[in-house]
């Protein structure tokens, strides 16, 4: 088994993991001012 | 819920959405740059070969999980001191980058070890360690997702994440003294000189890295903390006015 | 704060733990029960040959503590919890650490109670020399299970209050556990073949310093969990 699918192996993983984690980060932004803009629309509301 | 915290969030959190991207993108550089590299200066190992280049983001992975799980000590013990929210939320974030790096210390550990030892595994106690370290945090996340009410969710983790630091270098010599009790020597990846700048190179853009995991999250959980306290104070005092 | 009322209290909590789990036994049957059943089933997939038993009983031993053990912990909180008794116990000034202290005591004894049934029963299956080390192997028990239930102690005053606790309490738990494992199987392993006492003793000092850091650490972080 060639070393280069190792390799390739490792780098993919290393992507995956850091590229879903970034789109994660992104999700949980988004989701948080989705939040602010509930809250300020209860208070608003008032 | 002690008023003062939650005041200290339910002000308009400070928006350092700007200089986070910036981070971000400086971030992204630092990692190709040093990936880059690593990759066309490194010569091939005299033993390793090409797999040498594994290394260019296993240990700097594994530099970031100890600075995370660090960052994630000081930060409960603060928090149990002064109960401030933020302290909390800036563990919990954090844990989360540290359970990133520490996963992926282990899947590159395992990545390397099977064509250079034939074994996906050997017990190593430094990996094994990071082994225990991955559970002990995921377990972190674990309680929290659990755990509804904001104030008990911060006290708890705090201690969970203050034992499971303190526990850390206990597992490690156990299990170098389990290991050498048995007599089951493994060598060492030991770093050629020549590699030690590509390491530090790429040790540091991780590092630009981490920080950007942790800033994002720690603003995007001040925001929704932030947004739950000022729904909650609105429920209470004006009623249902949709 | 004298140290004889602290004692007291400590034993107070100890016996009242004690007395509400004598009266229906219900828990302590239902986990030798679940305590053999684990010895049997170890044995069945270990395989009938005994030298591989033999080699794998003190792993098997503790594992099966282990896992019978931690039906208990939440268990201990239980009785609070239902009847709300939680904050009345805990207006005295110091209370918590007598609170955490009692019920480890409790704890210690219910499990030290399993094992005093399983260990033999052990013994017999997997055809281990029980007899000759015995003064070893029940320090190594005693001094392994007080780390187990000091950190069980601690982590289930949070599991037993929420939610999937019976999968988060193992979760929490077991990776503190590695070191004192790691301990007490050696330990009980050198001590099982005979070994010179030289390993063993290694084992057991350390062991007993775990103790001393984990029930330390419990002791002092309790009262960040035990409130409201």
């Amino acid at each position: 088994m060639s070393d280069w699918l190792y390799i390739g192996l490792a780098y993919g993983v290393t992507l995956i993991a850091l590229l879903g984690y970034t789109l994660y980060l992104r999700a949980c932004a988004r989701r948080a001012e989705a939040l602010w803009a509930e809250a300020d629309r209860r208070e608003v509301g008032r | 819920m002690t008023a003062s915290t939650s005041s200290a969030l339910s002000q308009a959190p400070t928006r350092g959405g700007g200089r986070v991207r910036i981070l971000g993108w400086l971030a992204l550089l630092a990692v190709v740059g040093g990936q880059g590299v690593a990759f066309l200066i490194s010569r091939p190992d005299r033993d390793m070969g090409h797999l040498q280049k594994i290394m260019y983001v296993h240990v700097p992975a594994a530099w970031c999980a100890m600075v995370a799980f660090l960052v994630v000590f000081v930060a409960s013990v603060l928090y149990l001191w002064r109960r401030d929210e933020r302290h909390d939320l800036l563990a919990a974030a954090a844990v989360e980058a540290g359970v990133v790096m520490t996963g992926l210390t282990l899947l590159l550990g395992m990545i390397w070890a099977k064509p250079t030892w034939g074994v996906w595994w050997t017990w190593d106690p430094r990996l094994t360690t990071t082994a225990i370290l991955f559970v002990i945090y995921a377990g972190y996340l674990a309680l929290r997702s659990f755990t509804d009410d904001a104030e008990r969710r911060a006290r708890w983790s705090a201690a969970v994440g203050i034992l499971g630091f303190l526990n850390v270098p206990i597992v490690y010599f156990s299990v170098r003294w389990w290991r050498t009790i048995h007599q089951v020597q493994s060598s060492p990846a030991t770093v050629d000189p020549a590699y030690v700048l590509g390491l530090r190179l790429n040790a540091v853009a991780f590092l630009v890295l981490f920080v950007y995991f942790v800033a994002r999250r720690y603003e995007s959980s001040k925001l929704e903390r932030a947004a739950e306290t000022r729904i909650e104070a609105a429920a209470l005092t004006g009623g249902i006015h949709v | 704060m004298s140290m004889r009322t602290e004692a007291g209290r400590i034993a107070a909590v100890a016996w009242k733990d004690l007395m509400t789990e004598w009266r229906t036994k219900a828990n302590f049957n239902a986990v030798v029960f679940l305590a053999v059943l684990t010895l049997l089933l170890f044995g069945f997939a270990l395989g009938p040959d005994t030298n591989a038993l033999r080699a794998a009983a003190a792993g098997v031993i503790w594992l099966t503590i282990l896992f019978s053990g931690v039906l208990a912990f939440n268990r201990s909180y239980q009785l609070e919890l239902e009847h709300g008794a939680l904050e009345a116990l805990l207006l005295y000034p110091g209370s918590h650490k007598s609170l955490y202290l009692g019920k480890l005591l409790a704890n210690l004894a219910f499990v030290l109670m399993v094992e005093l049934v399983t260990v033999p029963l052990a013994a017999v299956l997997y055809d281990l020399p029980l007899l000759g080390p015995l003064g070893g192997l029940a320090l190594v028990l005693f001094l392994g299970t007080v780390g187990f239930v000091a950190l069980g102690t601690f982590y289930a005053a949070m599991a037993s209050r929420i939610r999937a606790r019976e999968v988060l309490l193992p979760l929490l738990l077991f990776p503190m556990l590695v070191p004192v494992i790691v301990a007490a199987v050696e330990a009980t392993s050198a001590l099982l073949s005979g070994d010179a006492m030289g390993d063993a003793g290694s084992w057991m000092r350390l062991l007993f310093v775990f103790d001393v850091v984990f029930v330390t650490a419990s002791v002092l972080a309790f009262e960040h969990v035990i409130g409201e």
